[in-house]
């Protein structure tokens, strides 16, 4: 009878190891930060641990480049294999949390036809938007008259929150980043 | 004549507010300074057909914060003491030139400004102090003033002033914090003895990206907050936008600090 639980055991034991180790100092899991999704619920930025991720910041009511940004993060979705896009998480993080509510993100997927079975979109508080920014090194100003002044970044992240490839190529897919999101794909299994 | 006998008065009250100031000692040191609200041209262009800012009143900080007081913040708040943080939150240079992690030592006085903090600590500093770094728009306001007028900035003895600490050789230790006489506002140090972190450091949009627009980086910003001005007069302050365009949130320099702002009660 032990001998048999013994591989169980193994398996939990390496699951329990997994999880509580600890986070790279330069991952950006370690910043406090909570989302609330397009779908209301709430995740711990660090929640995303465990999977690549493609992120990036924009706001829904930028009518310019952040629908290009979407585009170009599918573009990137649609090269990839039916496994490979299994596994990896697509984040866009407003940088207008006054004016993004649940429904401005739940919109914004709607037009963009992102996929919210593996796409989020989500909000945070103004401090924390602040910090993720500065995380990134994304720029952005709000200006006097409501419109957001940013930089475009498409940023990947590995499994534990660092960053491994950055692109703000919104013309074409970028063939640096799209090796660098396949190498974590390959790492991950 | 009326210009002269303005400039007395604002004078005298000044030299009474220096007075009351050393008088009332170390504790009125920290009280926030209030700031009354206002608008002014900014440098930072603001979107089209936006030529002035509206500053909300707020209170600054008289003076940047020193090291005693961010190593009262570090002992209180272990995770920033510099063999603890996090790499994300700041580089490998964040608090060197204090002896340990928890002392100053004879290279870091007490009431000399401290330096080699990245953004992420100083705005967690402001935080537990409940109160949050100052924005570009209230520093720059604040940073107009001279002793006895708002905006100094058409003054050109004042602009060399500030041109001329530039000039002079980083290097040398610096000053212990409120060296310089209070400006307008009854607020020190805004120039002369460190650059200083704002809120929104990564919002200033003066990066050689900003000058490639037209180019194949057209998509690089979304907006109309690219900085494209050429104005000469505002040299030293666009020196400063410059400086902090260049900066990521976990650099530390040698001569970077910061001070605190809340919003008015």
């Amino acid at each position: 009878m032990k001998p048999r639980r013994l591989p169980l055991l193994g398996v939990l034991l390496a699951a329990a190891a997994f999880a509580a180790e600890p986070l790279p100092g330069e991952s950006l899991y370690q910043l406090p930060l909570r989302l609330t999704l397009q779908d209301g619920s709430s995740l711990p930025l660090a929640g995303l641990r465990g999977s690549p991720t493609v992120i990036t910041m924009f706001y829904a009511s930028c009518d310019g480049v952040c629908p290009a940004i979407a585009f170009s993060m599918r573009r990137m979705e649609k090269s990839l294999d039916a496994a490979q896009r299994a596994r990896m998480q697509w984040l866009m993080v407003s940088f207008d949390p006054a004016r993004d509510n649940v429904e401005a993100l739940r919109t914004f997927a709607t037009d963009n036809n992102l996929d919210t079975g593996r796409w989020r979109l989500a909000r945070a508080e103004t401090s924390g938007v602040r910090d993720l920014a500065a995380a990134l090194n994304i720029r952005y100003r709000e200006l006097e008259n409501g419109v957001f002044s940013h930089s475009t970044e498409i940023v990947l992240l590995d499994a534990d929150g660092v960053i491994r490839a950055r692109t703000s190529n919104l013309t074409s897919l970028d063939p640096e980043f799209r090796r660098a999101i396949a190498a974590q794909l390959e790492r991950q299994r | 004549m009326i210009d002269v006998r303005r400039v007395l008065t604002s004078g005298c009250a000044l030299a009474l507010a220096a007075l009351a100031f050393t008088t009332t000692g170390a504790a009125a040191d920290l009280a926030p300074v209030p700031i009354v609200a206002g608008s002014f041209e900014s440098v930072l262009p603001q979107g089209k057909g936006v030529a002035t800012v509206q500053v909300r009143a707020f209170r600054l900080d008289r003076t940047p914060v020193t090291n005693a007081q961010f190593l009262r913040f570090v002992r209180s708040h272990p995770q920033w003491r510099r063999d603890r943080i996090a790499r994300l939150f700041a580089d490998a240079q964040y608090l060197t030139q204090w002896q340990g992690a928890i002392t100053l030592g004879a290279a870091a006085r007490a009431a000399q400004p401290v330096t080699r903090v990245s953004w992420f600590a100083a705005k967690a500093y402001c935080e537990a102090r409940g109160a949050r770094l100052p924005t570009w728009n209230e520093w720059e306001y604040v940073a107009a003033a001279d002793e006895s007028v708002a905006d100094a900035r058409g003054n050109p003895v004042w602009r060399q002033r500030i041109l001329d600490w530039y000039a002079r050789p980083s290097g040398v230790a610096l000053s212990d914090v409120g060296h310089g006489p209070p400006n307008y506002y009854g607020v020190s140090d805004m120039h002369g003895l460190t650059w200083e972190w704002v809120l929104d450091y990564n919002a200033l949009l003066v990066s050689s990206d900003s000058r490639e627009q037209g180019g194949a980086d057209k998509t690089k910003f979304c907006g109309e907050g690219a900085l494209s001005t050429t104005d000469r007069d505002n040299y030293a302050v666009l020196m400063r936008i410059a400086f902090l365009s260049s900066l990521e949130a976990g650099y530390t320099t040698a001569n970077l600090g910061f001070r605190c702002a809340t919003d008015a009660p």
